[in-house]
């Protein structure tokens, strides 16, 4: 691994004791702390998946410390926060693409419903056929749309039949909006499209596999407003069949589209709450203080 | 449970079977590469290492001045044309008494190498008062003699003594009067008839020659050529051009250049043939191509902001890169010229070309003598009928190898210390 | 006067030239008040001075060298008698490696013809004469240049610029050197073939199936012709080429696939390098492997077979070719794959896809252009390779699909027809040049297209 592709890596590892790095971004002379604690309500009943004391590591640098929160059946997660805070981290642990990195490793425990994602006798290409992922980069295959849409299915042996195969891709792109745009061209390459209908096909792509909870790493941070418009209507819609975790740097995208938000701040989840409250009543000074502008 | 997981899991042996089959299909081709380097490397100094040692034979030598025919020793003529033969003949004579037969004899005395003539003779121009007294001397042995005793006693049987001769060997061996010793006639001798006298140094130096006319011409006109393409040249069809023909020349056979230097060096400019300086100039043309790649590569990494504040200060482009460019680029700019030299001394098809492949005794004393290089000593020596020139062409193998390596790796050290700046 | 001691005598010169233009501004600044009142450092002023004094003497000396043996010899030849005169190159040739001789004393004058001895006679003389008039003329004119550029020192002299404009050219030539050595090779090839194609049929070269070039050795045996049909070493070159790259490319891109996406950092920081030193083994110690170690494995393991192998198979050298190869195919396709963005494979894993699906499925059909432009290059190597097909391969001309006989190919029928003392305008060393052609424009070829994918390939992910 190269140097450029480390920092990468250690994008969401800060290296600095957090708490000093915290009184440093505060603009007031206020005594802000990280609490020891998270704030609010993290936790609901029956969750669709149940994170407890997660702690994340790349080498020796702490990216995530002692994270516990649920994400609740069918309903949007904002995991919101400053750049560095962890909150991708936190995302890639939920389908064990950190996996990918060799220095990253992860303790505490994640759950599935009643699965534990890290168990070693679990199947990785079977946890992510059921929690799919969503790029920052909209990052469509060199192939045709169909061959996108259809790469999921595919590898999975969902369709036994063309026409099978047929009826998943084009009900994923219905799902996902895309279809009556791009209906007359399916052979043609999924990177011809523009960026927002790209991202809408990484969309369409994810839930070809039909997942039960849908991962987006700031799926919108690449996209014009329009497309992002469009991606956020979707997000609403497809969360009455997925449940959705969405990490995003825009705090209006998280009001607009999640029930809960999460916020994180180098590493530590400070408060979780309905998203509601988070943005009208925050419990914290850190949350209130990055919601009102003072860093970000 | 979704349907999905249902239908996943269905699937999963076979996938992952898939997978262990690939991953294993991906380890044997490691292991392909790896086993044929093992492969080369042990064959080549199992088949070399017996080359860097000789036997020798001890005689108790008479300078007879009958035999030798030299009744002043002070006289050159007479030492020139002196029968040292014949001395050490007498010698083997009394050492096995028994042996009348013409044929015999010869047999005999060819088991000690015709240099134990030369070194007698060396012997008695040094010290002339020898003329006349006898002394044990340890002699060279014949290549075939020599091989004899290298071989393993259950190998004996294939080697290239009649039994008679096996049986002398045999004897000399128990009564302790040969021994091994280092093979020093390998570094300081040139090439030979008579594998225990051949040596590499001739090639060795012939290879230095070329390697330094490459050196002296290759680096600066290779640094000066990516200097302008990477910061003067203008964005137009012409350095286009000159960007696809370098491309194109690295990738060019190198027997081609060796036509280029036979028809334009020798054939239009009159050059000699088999002379280290037009071999220093073909490789020139063939190594050019990749120290200019190179070069530019280091060049590229030398970050833009050097730049931007030496012209700020008022320093002209010229300047600039000179006296700011160069020496930062420099470091990457040697790796890729010992890389481009490493792959001049291992190149051997255009230097036949070029005719250096003629058979010289003689050590070159500069670019214009004739020589022949360690590569081409190598082809040379493969194509000759003896198994003792099989071992020493491993053994030359090694030693070129040795240089090559030794290069690499300064390569290898000199990129990472550069990796580190930045 | 040796050109050695010229060339000492020359950088004497140049160094004081450099001190005096050097002094001479210094002299110049210091009426003015420092050198601060001169347009360019001293510094520049001692360059000019001392390229002034370099360039017109080099370059004299230089086209001197290259040509004043030709007009030497054209000279001596004019001097000759016209019965003597040589009536072909041939002759020619022959009558100046006499005359040479006897010039250098290695063939007694009373052997030859007197018009002979004069014209060695002349040739010294002329040759003394030559050395002498180009040392004289390299000397004036260092000292001319010099002297002029001291003279025309002076504080609003732009000197830096003028220094400058001639490193830039200096520069420029080095660069447009890649192009006059194109040209050259161009040249020399085709000149040559041309000269060929007047001797044989270009049509009985490219489609002849019989190749056996020994017998146009002399011009009265019987049958002198000779015949030039390439075809069978096409085919054998192919052969081979086919064997090494059945070789390289599977074990190569594997190797390349495996080490960028499975091995361990540890196994990679050891395999890797390990690779590489395969890649810096010269060419002739794999001939050497595959003539005394492989082919006669080769022969053995199939005569115990019941397979009659030939000792000089173009199963050995093919082999031995794919071991050379596999860094090459290796080093390549790890450029492409590591090419292929982090997000195709995040993509694709996040999917549920094994490691080997991603491969098989995104990352190979994406790096498919730039792995087919790095075997490419492969081949165009394995045509162009020389010394193991040399070592390993035969001079037998067969025209056979079957690797375990005797093939031979263009680089090695190339070495034989040249190496050893040819006349240089014979049908067969002219066959060579001929050979040369065809390997050039083939590899030139595959070069163009290759680099040409590889490139497009590599601005697609830029």
């Amino acid at each position: 691994m190269d140097i450029a592709e480390k920092m990468n890596v250690f994008q969401d590892a800060v290296q600095v004791d957090p708490r000093v790095v915290a009184q440093e971004h505060m603009m007031t002379e206020e005594n802000l702390y990280i609490p020891e604690k998270t704030v609010g309500a993290p936790f609901v009943d029956d969750p669709k998946m149940r994170m407890r004391d997660v702690n994340v590591f790349y080498d020796t640098d702490q990216a995530i410390h002692g994270v516990s929160l649920d994400i609740g059946k069918n309903e949007v997660v904002a995991l919101i926060g400053p750049s560095g805070c962890g909150k991708s981290t936190f995302l890639r642990c939920m389908n064990r693409m950190n996996d990918t990195i060799d220095i990253c490793r992860v303790e505490g425990s994640l759950h599935l419903e009643n699965q534990d994602i890290y168990d070693p006798k679990l199947d990785v290409v079977e946890l992510r056929a059921r929690v799919g992922m969503v790029f920052q980069k909209p990052n469509p295959f060199p192939k045709s749309i169909y061959d996108n849409v259809a790469y999921g299915p595919r590898i999975h042996g969902l369709a036994n039949r063309k026409t099978d195969l047929d009826e998943i891709v084009e009900n994923s792109l219905r799902k996902a909006g895309l279809w009556d745009e791009v209906k007359d061209r399916l052979d043609s390459p999924g990177t011809g499209l523009s960026g927002g209908q790209q991202q809408r096909l990484c969309i369409a792509r994810t839930i070809a596999v039909s997942p039960e909870v849908v991962l987006m790493d700031e799926p919108c941070s690449a996209l014009d407003p329009i497309a992002t418009a469009k991606i956020e209507e979707l997000i609403r819609e497809l969360s009455e069949s997925y449940t959705i975790a969405i990490v995003t740097h825009s705090m209006q995208q998280a009001a607009r589209v999640s029930q809960r938000t999460a916020y994180f701040h180098l590493g530590w989840l400070v408060e979780m709450n309905d998203t509601d409250t988070v943005f009208t009543k925050p419990q914290h000074e850190l949350t209130e203080s990055y919601i009102t502008g003072r860093f970000g | 449970m979704s349907v999905t997981t249902e239908q996943v899991r269905k699937t999963l042996a076979r996938r992952y079977r898939a997978e262990k089959r690939f991953k294993f299909f991906g380890i044997c081709a490691i292991s392909i590469g790896l086993l044929a380097l093992l492969l080369l490397f042990t064959d080549i100094i199992g088949k070399g290492y017996r080359a860097f040692y000789e036997y020798s034979v001890s005689l108790q030598i008479t300078f007879d001045p009958e035999t030798l025919g030299i009744d002043d020793p002070r006289d050159p003529e007479q030492l020139q044309y002196g029968n040292y033969e014949g001395v050490v003949r007498n010698a083997l004579q009394a050492r096995f008494p028994g042996v009348e037969e013409r044929e015999d004899k010869r047999a005999l005395s060819a088991l000690v190498s015709t240099a134990a003539g030369y070194r007698l003779r060396a012997m008695l121009e040094e010290s002339p008062e020898l003329l006349g007294q006898t002394r044990t001397l340890w002699l060279q042995l014949n290549d075939d003699a020599d091989m004899y005793m290298k071989t393993s006693e259950a190998k004996r049987e294939t080697a290239r003594l009649s039994d008679r001769q096996q049986a002398w060997m045999q004897e000399l061996e128990q009564g302790n009067e040969v021994r091994a010793g280092f093979n020093h006639s390998l570094f300081t001798r040139g090439d030979s008839r008579e594998p225990e006298q051949a040596g590499i140094l001739g090639a060795i130096l012939g290879s230095l020659f070329t390697m330094l006319v490459t050196l002296a011409l290759s680096f600066p006109i290779g640094v000066a050529a990516a200097v302008y393409l990477e910061e003067f040249a203008p964005k137009n069809r012409f350095t286009d051009f000159i960007e696809v023909n370098i491309n194109n020349l690295a990738a060019v056979p190198s027997i081609i250049f060796g036509l280029l230097g036979l028809a334009v060096f020798i054939g239009l400019f009159g050059m000699p043939r088999s002379v280290p300086l037009v071999g220093g100039l073909v490789l020139t043309l063939m190594t050019l191509p990749t120290i200019i790649i190179s070069s530019r590569a280091a060049i590229k990494a030398v970050p833009p902001s050097i730049r931007q504040a030496a012209m700020g200060l008022g320093a002209s482009k010229m300047q600039v890169v000179l006296q700011f460019v160069l020496p930062l680029a420099l470091p990457g700019m040697l790796t890729g010229g010992i890389i481009g030299m490493a792959q001049a001394l291992g190149e051997t098809a255009p230097l036949l070309m070029i005719g250096m492949v003629a058979f010289i005794v003689e050590l070159p004393t500069g670019a214009l003598d004739a020589a022949t290089v360690l590569p081409v000593q190598v082809f040379l020596w493969a194509s000759s009928p003896e198994q003792s020139f099989v071992t020493m062409t491993s053994a030359a193998i090694m030693v070129l190898m040795t240089f090559l390596i030794t290069m690499n790796t300064l390569a290898v050290v000199m990129r990472k210390r550069l990796e580190r700046r930045w | 006067m040796q050109t050695g001691q010229l060339l000492l005598i020359l950088a004497a010169m140049i160094v004081t030239a450099f001190i005096m233009g050097r002094h001479r501004a210094l002299q110049v600044a210091q009426p003015l008040g420092g050198i601060r009142h001169l347009r360019s450092l001293p510094f520049y002023y001692a360059m000019r001075s001392a390229i002034w004094c370099a360039l017109p003497a080099l370059t004299v000396l230089v086209a001197w060298l290259i040509f004043d043996q030709t007009l030497i010899r054209i000279m001596v030849l004019d001097s000759l008698p016209t019965e003597l005169q040589p009536v072909d190159g041939t002759a020619r040739n022959l009558m100046l490696s006499q005359i040479g001789n006897v010039a250098s004393g290695a063939l007694p004058t009373d052997f030859v013809d007197a018009a002979v001895a004069n014209a060695a006679g002349r040739l010294n003389q002329l040759q003394s004469i030559s050395a002498m008039a180009m040392a004289v003329v390299v000397i004036v004119l260092a000292m001319l240049g010099g002297a002029w550029a001291w003279l025309r020192v002076s504080a609003r002299m732009p000197a830096r610029e003028q220094v400058e404009r001639v490193l830039l050219v200096v520069f420029m030539l080095c660069a447009v050197l890649a192009v006059v050595t194109t040209v050259g090779i161009v040249f020399s090839v085709l000149f040559e073939s041309i000269r060929f194609f007047g001797q044989v049929p270009i049509a009985d070269f490219l489609f002849g199936l019989n190749w056996s070039p020994q017998m146009a050795l002399r011009a009265d045996q019987v049958a002198s012709e000779g015949a030039f049909g390439a075809v069978p070493l096409f085919a054998g070159t192919l052969l081979i080429s086919a064997i090494a790259l059945m070789v390289a490319v599977p074990v190569g891109l594997m190797s390349a696939i495996y080490l960028a996406e499975y091995a361990h950092s540890k196994v990679r920081s050891f395999a890797k390098p390990a690779l590489e030193v395969l890649a810096g083994v010269p060419t002739v110690v794999y001939g050497f492997f595959a003539a005394l170690t492989v082919a006669p494995f080769i022969r053995d393991v199939g005569q115990s077979l019941g397979l009659s192998v030939a000792s000089e198979s173009a199963l050995a050298a093919g082999l031995v070719m794919g071991i050379m190869l596999i860094p090459f195919v290796s080093s390549l396709s790890d450029d492409v794959i590591t090419a292929v963005p982090r997000a195709m494979r995040d993509a694709s894993l996040g999917l549920g896809a094994t490691r080997s699906e991603t491969i098989k499925k995104v990352i190979f059909p994406a790096a498919l252009p730039g792995i087919m432009g790095g075997i490419l290059l492969a081949a165009s190597r394995a045509i162009g390779e020389t010394m193991i097909v040399v070592m390993a391969a035969g001079l037998a001309a067969n025209l056979t699909a079957n690797p375990l006989q005797a093939v031979t190919t263009i680089t090695v029928q190339i070495v034989t027809l040249l190496t050893g003392d040819q006349e240089f305008d014979s049908a067969k060393t002219l066959a060579a040049f001929a050979l040369g052609l065809m390997l050039f424009i083939t590899t030139l070829l595959m070069n163009v297209v290759a680099l040409h994918i590889v490139k497009k390939y590599r601005e697609q992910y830029e």
